[in-house]
């Protein structure tokens, strides 16, 4: 498994310093956008990227791609943290991508999945049986669907061309397909934000929008928030290590009061905080990797990883720009945009203080 | 409905002068702070906040965003007709009351950021810019500087023109090194003058100078050539002078409406009388105006972390979660006092500083250092609060935190404050050991 791995690890590094880099750049508060579609084509040619469609390259072993189904997460989690060494934004596009695929049934476009709701609580209750005000399923004279509700804060990679979403019917969740032009779904963009500028954003409103029958099924919010809580967990480790390394280099090219930075106390405080924050945190994920499974202690162990994990990173990332001085509060060392990017990947899907609420649950109550 | 129990309510319970003894008003920590100060730093801080809802929180996310379309010299108009970039110092320099003068040096400009950055650290730096770009001037204690070019300052911002100034030390090679006695010894220095006949040719290249773009005076440092910073010199120079431009304006992660700028000069001439203090006492200027103005950073910090704050309270007040406002969660109300105990320990040490009779290394250094670390865990912790709205531009939470990480790097970072703080304090405190 571990050759398999280095493997993936070194496709994936490849192809972030071959495609990737490029887009950074050095102009641009997050770097030219514009070749994102170009780079997430090829991932998925290259099989970086699942897809729905069994054709595709990375349908079986792109990052969530269905070989994961038997052999786990930590070829995905490992491709996401190399990617992430040199874009969280890339990375988040890739995996928000194969987690929607990894939901859909095969042949279905790429889609966006559609979880969070305002004003909703995530506790382990309502990951077992829909809250009274969730997003309504519910069946139609026709034999179809019909659903109506609020998702908010839908991320998804660009390009998506439907709605995954989860909705409340009278036994429990299901997840139902949604094209994103169908009548009645309207998507509004919540403006301007913080980082991870590559990815899209969206609040939907359903209203009332017809559901095919055999584009419902059973869903399991918790097989679905298990791996996109390590997914972003790993983006944030590949952050954090790309941000190190960066400060590594400035450090050991410039020079403060006549010596090497790297030379000085003040500054190797801060490398070797981060450097250790950064192993800690890349040691959790794989042993929370190593122990996933479809079960309420893995979920409780994923959220375990991304509270520590995400918090980790992002002091890891704002000690590194701190090596740089000036240099890494500008644009262009981009040290600036990994610490946007590290501190939205600790505050989105669940915010650290309702994960610690999970985590709490689940040692107090054993939410199982 | 208040129970029994309630504070308010128990303390009617005693006879008057009990009560007399037992405050429980529902008074604001802000309305409870401005009350310990003099009349005089009442009625400014009051002034600043009334300033700052009218004319700088309405701009502040519209400045964030395109801080190239904000004409801040408007502002700077506003704030000078309200008498706020004329107050660090007292008739015939400036403004300030001589009896607020007399009692801190410090005060007026540190309420002043607090109130104006919780607005918006970004429009909040680009007016107190100003009070750094002529502090050179007041701490070189030089009769020229303060006859000549204060009053001069002074007599223009009162014409109601855009007169602002600013301070500029670092260098692109020499960040850190002109901030630290030890960098300053082996600094490698690019800023040049030579003696030439009836005054000086400068030669060399300024970067991240805060307001260096919209200012009209700069007090610019420079060492001789072929010499170290003991030859250190400051110069007064204005845009107008041949060979002085602006180079790039840089793109900073926070605090964005305020330009932080390269200072290009190329042969420029500057008069004899354009020195200030004397030649090779420019180390010795810069040191004291940190000295100063590191416990307005200091202020700064907090105010960004109120800013914060406030913000974050807004939202857990206005959103629900389940059956509840977010403020009703006990962990929502555990993590927001949380946050006013941090506020409350960063207020202190901003006055604290302020209230030495003539400010000093340490105390300047102890007070950024602080409040500079703890903003961005306030603004941290606040983020956290809002979830998924934290990341979004428009609830200014955001804003607030990329604003606040610049004040643990400007004026020196953190880590050569901390290294200030014991250098300051090392003979007094360690003699002998």
């Amino acid at each position: 498994m571990s050759e398999h791995l280095d493997a993936f690890r070194q496709t994936a590094a490849l192809f972030a310093k071959k495609e990737i880099e490029p887009l950074l750049g050095r102009e641009g508060r997050d770097g030219d956008l514009s070749l994102l579609p170009g780079i997430l084509q090829k991932a998925r040619e290259t099989g970086l990227t699942a897809t729905a469609d069994p054709a595709g390259a990375g349908w079986e072993y792109g990052v969530w791609g269905r070989a994961c189904r038997a052999d786990g997460p930590a070829a995905s989690l490992a491709v996401l943290q190399e990617i992430a060494r040199t874009c969280a934004g890339a990375a988040a596009c890739i995996h928000l991508a194969g987690l929607a695929a990894f939901f859909s049934d095969d042949g279905a476009p790429p889609a966006a999945v559609a979880f969070f709701e305002p004003a909703w609580i995530v506790d382990w209750p309502s990951l077992r049986r829909p809250p009274a005000d969730a997003c309504r399923l519910t069946p139609a004279a026709d034999g179809a669907f019909r659903i109506a509700g609020v998702k908010h804060f839908v991320h998804a990679a660009p390009e998506f061309a439907g709605l995954l979403i989860f909705a409340a019917a009278s036994d429990g969740w299901r997840l139902a397909f949604a094209p994103k032009t169908a009548a009645g779904v309207e998507l509004a963009d919540p403006g301007p934000r913080l980082g991870l500028a590559a990815i899209e954003m969206a609040h939907v409103t359903l209203r009332d929008c017809r559901i095919e029958a055999s584009a419902v099924r059973a869903g399991e919010p918790a097989a679905f928030l298990r791996r996109h809580l390590l997914g972003l967990s790993a983006i944030a480790v590949g952050n954090a290590a790309g941000a190190l390394r960066a400060a590594l280099a400035y450090a050991a090219e410039r020079y403060q009061g006549g010596e090497q930075l790297d030379a000085l106390p003040a500054v190797r405080r801060l490398l070797g905080d981060s450097g250790s924050r950064v192993a800690a945190a890349a040691g959790f994920l794989d042993s929370v990797a190593q122990n996933d499974r479809d079960d309420p202690p893995s979920l409780a162990r994923a959220c375990a990883a991304k509270l520590r994990i995400t918090t980790d990173c992002a002091q890891a990332v704002t000690d590194c720009l701190q090596v740089l001085g000036g240099y890494g509060y500008m644009e262009d060392y981009r040290l600036e945009k990994r610490l946007r990017d590290a501190i939205m990947l600790k505050l989105m899907a669940v915010k650290p203080d309702a994960l610690r609420e999970l985590c709490a649950a689940a040692e107090t109550e054993g939410a199982r | 409905m208040k129970t029994a129990l309630a504070p308010e309510v128990a303390r009617l319970q005693l006879n008057a002068l009990g009560r007399l003894l037992y405050d429980a008003d529902p008074k604001t920590l802000w309305d409870r702070d401005t009350a310990t100060l003099p009349w005089t730093f009442r009625r400014l801080r009051r002034r600043c906040r009334d300033f700052a809802a009218a004319h700088i929180a309405p701009f502040a996310l519209q400045a964030d965003l395109d801080p190239h379309g904000f004409d801040v010299h408007k502002l700077f108009v506003l704030a000078a007709r309200a008498g706020f970039q004329t107050e660090f110092m007292p008739w015939p320099w400036g403004t300030l009351n001589p009896a607020g003068f007399v009692r801190s040096m410090l005060m007026a400009p540190v309420l002043k950021a607090e109130e104006f950055c919780t607005a918006c650290a970004g429009l909040g730096l680009s007016l107190l810019a100003h009070e750094l770009g002529i502090a050179p001037l007041f701490v070189s204690g030089d009769r020229r500087a303060y006859f000549k070019w204060l009053g001069r300052i002074y007599r223009e911002i009162k014409a109601g023109e855009p007169a602002v100034a600013a301070f500029a030390i670092t260098e692109p090679g020499a960040g850190s090194d002109v901030e630290d006695t030890e960098g300053g010894e082996k600094a490698r220095l690019g800023c040049r003058w030579r003696k030439v006949a009836g005054g000086y040719r400068l030669n060399g290249r300024k970067c991240f100078i805060s307001g260096g773009g919209a200012s009209r005076w700069i007090t610019f440092f420079a060492a001789e050539e072929g010499k170290g910073l003991e030859s250190w010199t400051c110069f007064l120079l204005d845009k107008s002078m041949a060979g002085l431009s602006v180079g790039r304006r840089e793109k900073k992660m926070g605090q964005r409406a305020s330009d932080a700028s390269e200072i290009v000069l190329e042969d420029v001439f500057a008069p004899d009388e354009r020195v200030i203090g004397a030649v090779g006492a420019g180390w010795a200027i810069n040191r004291n105006v940190l000295n100063y103005s590191r416990a307005v950073v200091g202020a700064i910090a907090l105010g960004t972390a109120r800013g914060a704050f406030e913000r974050a309270v807004q939202f857990c007040r206005e959103t629900r979660l389940g059956d509840r406002r977010l403020l009703d969660y006990q962990d929502v109300q555990i993590a927001l006092a949380d946050m006013m105990v941090t506020l409350s320990a960063m207020r202190a040490t901003a006055w604290h500083a302020a209230r030495y009779r003539v400010p000093f290394q340490a105390g300047g250094s102890v007070a950024k250092t602080f409040c500079a670390d703890k903003a961005w865990e306030v603004c941290n912790a606040a983020m956290e609060l809002l979830g998924d709205h934290g990341y979004l531009h428009g609830h200014g939470v955001e804003k607030a935190a990329r604003d606040a990480r610049l004040a643990q790097i400007y004026e020196g970072t953190n880590q050569i404050n901390r290294l200030a703080v014991f250098e300051g304090q090392m003979e007094a405190e360690f003699r002998g050991q």
